[in-house]
């Protein structure tokens, strides 16, 4: 037992960058690759993580110290920097939880699609991340492994059946047949916005209107949004726009302005692209893990979980989300307690409104007033998350972030990670309140999906004859 | 040469895995092209130079060049017809 043991601390050891691909290859052949394809899909999650170690020296030798000195003398007390969500993903994957985590968190997912208690099977495995950073932050702050993946495994039975409850009306105001979102972030900023969308029914100024399709096109053209979504929305606009802000505000002189001006463009924008590499590397996996699912279940009408992208393009998120990114900046600064600094999320704000687009199904003044609300909640937990992702990143080899400050991202600003990590906290009873709260979600969430599918049917026959 | 672009919400998961299959079905059916990945966001610059805009969402915006939406490969329903609409756009 203790050669074994030698023998993982050793691997371990290595760094995430050597061990990860090696148990992604494992992986690999366990879902039924070729050896080749195994080989390679491993390596490329590798080279995707080599990728993000490279570009976190750019946030840590040249953003975090301007950073640092600009928020002193604007008098802000914003010390964790959100370095977005696509590093996060490389400190999800570069634990050795997240190899344990896919492989249980997809047998779990066959059972209860066997059983009948879910409809959603959840292949998205990039998006796996959320799940890990659950079990790694349970992990830290109890030292137990498998409690660990218990609340990674929970969160994504989480995911699960709020994609069931919602898949209705997902695939309703997206148009896509066959979908439901079980994402670690989209499906965890739902039950918030069902409870405020039952607030809103008992406000008129709040009542559903007929919608005109052939309006969004119009309105989209000449909004204030889609100006700020011109320019904020674009990453590399954005990251010079932050670059130039922060060496300005710091005082450097025009060298170290333009310095900080161009790295800060090239943080946004190579991180995403390191991080493809990482998602290119997964795709064969969940190919593999889609046919097994239509392969063993034929006679199934199964629902294909997928990334929350799929959801951006509907008009409202889109607006809506390019005027939620002053907001975040704003409410960053004068929120008490917050201590967030909002930068590599900033460009995809759409993603934090998505899921209110779809509960207040495509309500504009809902989806508005639930992002108000959604973002300062955002802010702290992601301010809360900040000490245990910095722990996290460093056991993964990657220095995201300068000497006095540390890393976070809005995407943990999640109350999926949040809730199952503090219940995993509780000594004693942790595990086992985990377990209820899984059944709660699996049964509960079948009553919940019966009334849904009524409230959908009974919005569908009314809003055609409701005058506005 | 036809340009094809293939755009999702962060430019990065969904249109990876759309990428890589519109990839095969290019190989397999003879056309030669240039696959261009990106965020919806940033359709809009390359509209002019491209031949087809394959999206992984269902999109309202309207562009020059045909739009197809190639949620069929995330889903699985419907992934054949879906392949000849855009055989189909790029042969003629």
């Amino acid at each position: 037992m203790q050669v074994v043991m030698d023998v993982i601390a050793y691997i371990v050891n290595l760094g995430s960058y050597i061990f990860v691909p090696m148990l992604m290859c494992v992986i690999g052949l366990l879902f039924g690759l070729k050896i080749p394809k195994a080989i390679k899909a491993g390596a490329t999650v590798g080279i995707g993580l080599v990728g993000v170690s490279i570009v976190s020296t750019l946030t840590s030798d040249s953003l975090g110290p301007v950073i640092n000195i600009a928020i002193e003398r604007l008098n802000l007390h914003l010390t964790s920097i959100d370095v977005g969500g696509s590093p996060a993903a490389a400190v999800g994957f570069g634990g050795l939880i997240a190899a344990t985590l896919i492989v249980l968190i997809i047998v779990t997912n066959i059972v209860l699609v066997a059983l009948k208690l879910t409809n959603t099977v959840n292949v998205d495995i990039y998006n796996f991340w959320y799940f890990a950073i659950t079990a790694g932050f349970v992990n830290i702050l109890t030292g137990s492994f498998w409690l660990g993946i218990l609340a990674g495994v929970s969160h994504a039975i989480l995911g699960l059946k709020v994609a069931d409850i919602m898949a209705h009306r997902t695939q309703e105001i997206i148009g896509i047949e066959a979908i439901s979102i079980p994402h670690g972030f989209a499906a965890a900023s739902a039950p918030l916005f069902l409870l405020l969308d039952k607030v809103y029914d008992h406000i008129p100024f709040l009542a559903h209107r007929p919608i005109d399709e052939n309006s969004f096109d119009t309105e989209e053209k000449k909004s204030v949004a889609s100006y700020i979504g011109a320019i904020f929305g674009d990453r590399i606009y954005l990251g010079l726009i932050m670059g130039l802000f922060f060496g300005i505000v710091a005082g450097y002189d025009f060298k170290g302005i333009a310095d900080v001006t161009i790295k800060t463009a090239a943080i946004m924008e190579l991180f995403p692209t390191v991080v493809k590499m990482l998602v290119n590397g997964l795709i064969p996996i969940s190919n593999q893990a889609k046919a097994f699912f239509t392969k063993h279940f034929p006679d199934r009408e199964l629902y294909i979980g997928l990334d929350s992208a799929v959801t951006i393009g509907h008009p409202v998120t889109i607006s809506v989300g390019f005027l939620m990114i002053p907001v975040f900046l704003i409410v960053a600064a004068i929120l008490p307690g917050n201590t967030t600094l909002p930068l590599g999320e900033l460009p995809f704000a759409a993603f934090y409104v998505c899921f209110a687009t779809i509960v207040h199904r495509a309500n504009k003044r809902r989806t508005i007033i639930s992002s108000l609300i959604f973002i300062p909640i955002v802010l702290l937990v992601s301010s809360w998350a900040a000490p245990l992702f910095t722990q996290l990143a460093t056991d993964a080899g990657l220095n995201l972030v300068a000497q006095g400050q540390q890393a976070t991202t809005m995407a943990l600003g999640n109350l999926f990670i949040f809730i199952p990590t503090l219940l995993a906290e509780i000594p004693m009873a942790g595990p086992i309140i985990l377990v209820v709260v899984d059944l709660l979600a699996i049964f509960g969430g079948k009553k919940l999906e019966k009334y849904y599918a009524k409230e959908d049917q009974k919005f569908e026959e009314t809003i055609g004859t409701e005058s506005a | 040469m036809k340009t094809v672009i293939v755009a999702c919400g962060a430019g990065l998961a969904t249109s990876s895995m759309v990428k890589q299959k519109i990839q095969d079905i290019f190989k397999k059916n003879g056309i030669s092209a240039n696959i261009i990945q990106c965020t919806l966001n940033e359709v809009e610059t390359y509209d002019d130079k491209a031949d087809l805009i394959i999206t992984t969402m269902r999109v309202r915006k309207k562009f020059k060049a045909p739009v197809i939406s190639g949620s069929a490969y995330l889903s699985g329903v419907n992934e054949e017809q879906v392949t000849q609409q855009i055989v189909d756009a790029l042969k003629s």
